[in-house]
């Protein structure tokens, strides 16, 4: 064999490199793969053992108020695990949170990408991202110290509860919000800020009426980012808002969110019984939330593509 | 042209620098209320600029300083009681990349008729079905006004965007090379689109190809390094220019 031939059919240096490459690449995807499965299947088997091994109906578990499964309730014979309390202190929290940041981000992000560019990027963007970076117990413990004090003396009452949950909350999802909406702002092309100012549209005309609608599945992406981070925020949460597992009757009374239940209770029970098994339908239903929320996410980017 | 017509626009010694870089070293141009006037010369010879200094789009860059003087209908369009908004709505300007905002083709045209707070709904059906029609538009999209505009072909794009412009009603079209970057039918569609608007506006066109210049101007100058070399009479200027470089560049030895 002459000296071609043979190197033509020897693999190259190169292409064993390229297949390590792969290799390599294919390995961590199946691993990271491998993790999300059996997350998703542990949690979901956990979760779902309530309904199968406990015999508890779905219905009265997502629908019931009473939340306190050490103790059988009287009336019932059953353990308390209306699960109802939590669900909606935790919705409230992101809601409320949500709707109080938007606001804020979006003004935050205009001033940043449109009207003040220089001292936005050079100081605006720093202090968002160490904003974004800050322990969420940090924010708990100026929240212990700040706003509940602050929302007792407003409202009377102990503090702790749905209100000082929001305003914690507001605080540390104001920099997703807003670093993700500045993203937004600044892909929207430069020529439709120039063609708005070509026929005679104020600076103020452009930013609303056609950088913020060009912007807008962007915005709203960040918006439900926000609310995902809010919705699975655990510590600070439950720093300031009470941890009482009951249908809360105001703001401002204490009351209980998926997460502060969660962190709460799991190292207090037995693997196997109903009190530990509700814990994790807890997380089965922190699991698929976050599953919408990603969903959602996908589908207004899908839906706001500009077309 | 055998009628004398009025003078809308006339700039004396513009200069512009960027930075401090002179970029415009004195322009005096005069530009008649209705008809064709092109700006051509080679790349960096600053037209664009120019143009762009007509309805102060320069006042969105930094470092831009503009001097001279700019008389629109007796006003000076630089000074500091300008109001740049309505300077804009009298001096629209059409872009080389066709534009449309992501909304649909209706709300595009009414655009700036809403911005001016025309709220009724017959006006705004009007002017949207007039300016597309001066666009030469309407019979492709009548059907589709709620569409999005994103969705039509460059070339009806471009003449949504004249549409927009148009449904402002300005004194003066400024248009920034605004085929380039269509197909040769395209093209033609916007040239014949703007040959039936010439008795209507004042347009300034900047263009690279020098073909459609002397197909579709009455005036042209000719622009090189930031310098005014040559203006007049568009068929003077093709067929019997006074300066060597005006001829070197219509004959393509340079540029």
């Amino acid at each position: 064999m002459d000296l071609i031939t043979e190197k033509i059919k020897k693999t190259s240096l190169s292409t064993k490199q390229d297949r390590f490459g792969k290799f390599i690449s294919a390995l961590a995807l199946i691993l990271i793969t491998a993790v999300v499965v059996l997350i998703f299947g542990f949690v979901i088997t956990r979760g779902l053992a309530t309904f199968t091994t406990n015999k508890v109906s779905v219905s009265k578990f997502l629908f019931g108020t009473n939340w306190n499964p050490s103790v059988v309730d009287p009336k019932t014979g059953q353990p308390g695990i209306g699960a109802l309390p939590l669900i909606t202190g935790s919705l409230a929290v992101t809601v409320l949170a949500a709707i109080i940041a938007t606001p804020f981000a979006i003004g935050t992000a205009v001033f940043m990408t449109e009207i003040a560019k220089k001292r936005g990027s050079r100081i605006m963007q720093p202090v968002i991202e160490l904003l974004v970076g800050i322990p969420s117990v940090v924010y708990g413990v100026i929240g212990l110290a700040v706003v509940v004090p602050a929302v007792r003396s407003i409202f009377g009452g102990t503090g702790l509860g749905i209100l000082s949950g929001t305003i914690v909350l507001f605080v540390m999802i104001l920099p997703t919000i807003t670093s993700m909406t500045v993203d937004a702002l600044k892909g929207v092309p430069r020529y439709y800020r120039e063609s708005a100012l070509a026929i005679g549209a104020t600076r103020w005309q452009m930013i609303y009426k056609v950088i913020l609608r060009a912007a807008t599945p962007g915005i709203l992406t960040a918006i439900v980012f926000g609310m995902a981070r809010a919705f699975g925020e655990a510590l600070a949460v439950q720093m300031v808002i009470g941890n009482a597992a009951k249908m809360p009757g105001s703001l401002v009374s204490p009351a209980a969110t998926l997460t502060s239940v969660l962190t709460m209770g799991i190292g207090n029970t037995v693997m196997g019984t109903l009190q530990n098994n509700v814990l994790w339908s807890l997380a089965m239903i922190l699991l698929l939330m976050s599953l919408v929320f990603n969903l959602l996410i996908r589908w207004i980017g899908r839906k706001g593509e500009l077309k | 042209m055998t009628k004398q017509s009025e003078t809308i626009l006339q700039t004396r010694n513009v200069k512009l620098w960027y930075g401090d870089k002179e970029a415009l070293h004195g322009i005096d141009l005069d530009f008649a209320n209705k008809g064709i006037t092109a700006l051509i010369g080679p790349s960096g010879s600053c037209k664009t600029t120019y143009l762009r200094a007509l309805n102060r789009m320069h006042d969105l860059e930094e470092n831009v300083t503009v001097t001279g003087s700019f008389n629109l209908l007796g006003k000076d369009i630089y000074a500091p009681t300008t109001d740049t908004v309505d300077l804009r709505k009298r001096v629209g300007m059409v872009f080389q990349q066709p534009n449309p905002f992501p909304f649909s083709i209706y709300d595009n045209v009414a655009f700036g008729l809403r911005l001016a707070g025309v709220k009724d709904k017959k006006t705004l059906d009007q002017a949207v079905e007039e300016s597309l029609k001066a666009a030469s538009i309407w019979d492709e999209v009548k059907d589709e006004l709620n569409k999005s505009a994103l969705g039509l072909s460059g070339g009806q794009q471009q003449r949504v965007s004249i549409a927009r412009v148009l449904a402002t009603k300005p004194d003066v079209l400024l248009l920034d090379e605004p085929t380039s970057a269509l197909d040769p039918v395209s093209s033609h569609n916007i040239e014949e689109t703007l040959l039936s608007l010439r008795d209507q506006y004042a347009m300034i066109i900047v263009t690279h190809s020098l073909s459609q210049a002397s197909r579709i101007s009455d005036k042209t100058a000719f622009f090189l390094s930031g310098n005014l070399v040559e203006f007049g009479d568009t068929r003077k200027i093709f067929l019997e220019p006074e300066k060597k470089e005006t001829a070197d560049y219509i004959s393509g030895r340079f540029g």
